[in-house]
């Protein structure tokens, strides 16, 4: 199962380099390259790896949609696999999305936290989530493990879309919309140009490069740990 | 060149638990990777001795 051709280890560890590369040169433009913001001053800088880290959660779990379809549809341990390593790397990222936020709310909005419609949705889908790994771990059978996880990560894509929607509907949202109509009046929003916008999109690259080695690197890890598991097995019944 | 002005408190907490938690990430992986090392080299350790013990 751990059998990887040296081919495509070779392009993981060059991925992987090139993730802390572009890690390192994002953190110089946000911090160094692009200005602070008139109004919100150094805080905005924060918005670069919110967003990011943003975008690393929507690939990690728009990719759950597509492991769950595809287990659904092969039932191919391998898609199984790929969905778990998504959810939580989707995890991690969402929990940098949230921690992040508040860290630019609190000088900006004057609270760490509040519920409004937006970062009530994001709990909702970091909760979610968070629920995948929990119920799934317990399930004993396997195969049962496996479809309920594929309908569960499917239908828990939802949040997500929730997320994303609830702040260009809602008139009551104080979140600021990047792109995109909104009903609202949004505190603590600023147009996205210049250097500003360059350097976003430089962070959204990055937090996508970043995504996918780290899906990579838990997928390797996921498939050593059942062939652990298969081969401690095998010795226990040989014992 | 950053100056360190308004609110650069905020932003410095808000790299830190970005890094933090990409750290966390990457540290979990390595310490799992490092765990699942040494079971192999265990089990490959029961199963030499127990071809050992069929040859004798």
């Amino acid at each position: 199962m751990t059998d990887y051709s040296p081919q495509r280890t070779k392009i993981l560890q060059g991925v992987t380099i090139a993730a802390v590369v572009l890690f390192i040169i994002a953190i110089y433009l946000d911090l160094f390259w692009v200005g602070p913001e008139k109004t919100q001053g150094e805080a905005q800088r924060i918005f670069y790896v919110h967003l990011g880290s943003f975008l690393g959660s929507f690939i990690s779990f728009g990719a759950t949609v597509w492991a769950g379809f595809a287990y659904l549809r092969t039932r191919n341990v391998s898609w199984d696999i790929f969905g778990l390593a998504n959810v939580e790397i989707g995890l991690g990222f969402a929990a940098i999305t949230i921690v992040t936020g508040m860290t630019w709310a609190r000088p900006i909005w004057n609270t760490w936290w509040t519920w409004e419609p937006r970062l009530t949705s994001v709990a909702i889908m970091w909760l979610a989530y968070a629920a995948y790994i929990m119920l799934r771990s317990g399930i004993e059978d396997p195969e049962r493990r496996r479809r309920f996880a594929a309908v569960y990560g499917i239908v828990a894509f939802a949040s997500v879309l929730f997320t994303i929607i609830i702040i260009r509907v809602r008139p009551d949202t104080i979140h600021p919309v990047v792109a995109g109509p909104t009903q609202a009046d949004p505190e603590g929003g600023f147009s996205v140009t210049g250097r500003i916008r360059d350097t976003l999109f430089f962070n959204l690259f990055t937090f996508a490069v970043i995504t996918v080695v780290l899906v990579w690197h838990r997928i390797r890890l996921e498939n050593l740990s059942q062939q652990v598991q298969w081969r401690k097995i095998q010795v226990l019944s040989e014992l | 060149m950053f100056d360190f002005g308004d609110n650069a408190d905020y932003m410095a907490m808000g790299y830190a638990v970005t890094g933090l938690f990409l750290g966390g990430m990457v540290l979990w992986m390595y310490l799992r990777y490092r765990v699942l090392g040494r079971e192999q080299d265990l089990i490959d350790q029961i199963e030499a001795e127990e071809r050992d013990g069929k040859n004798k």
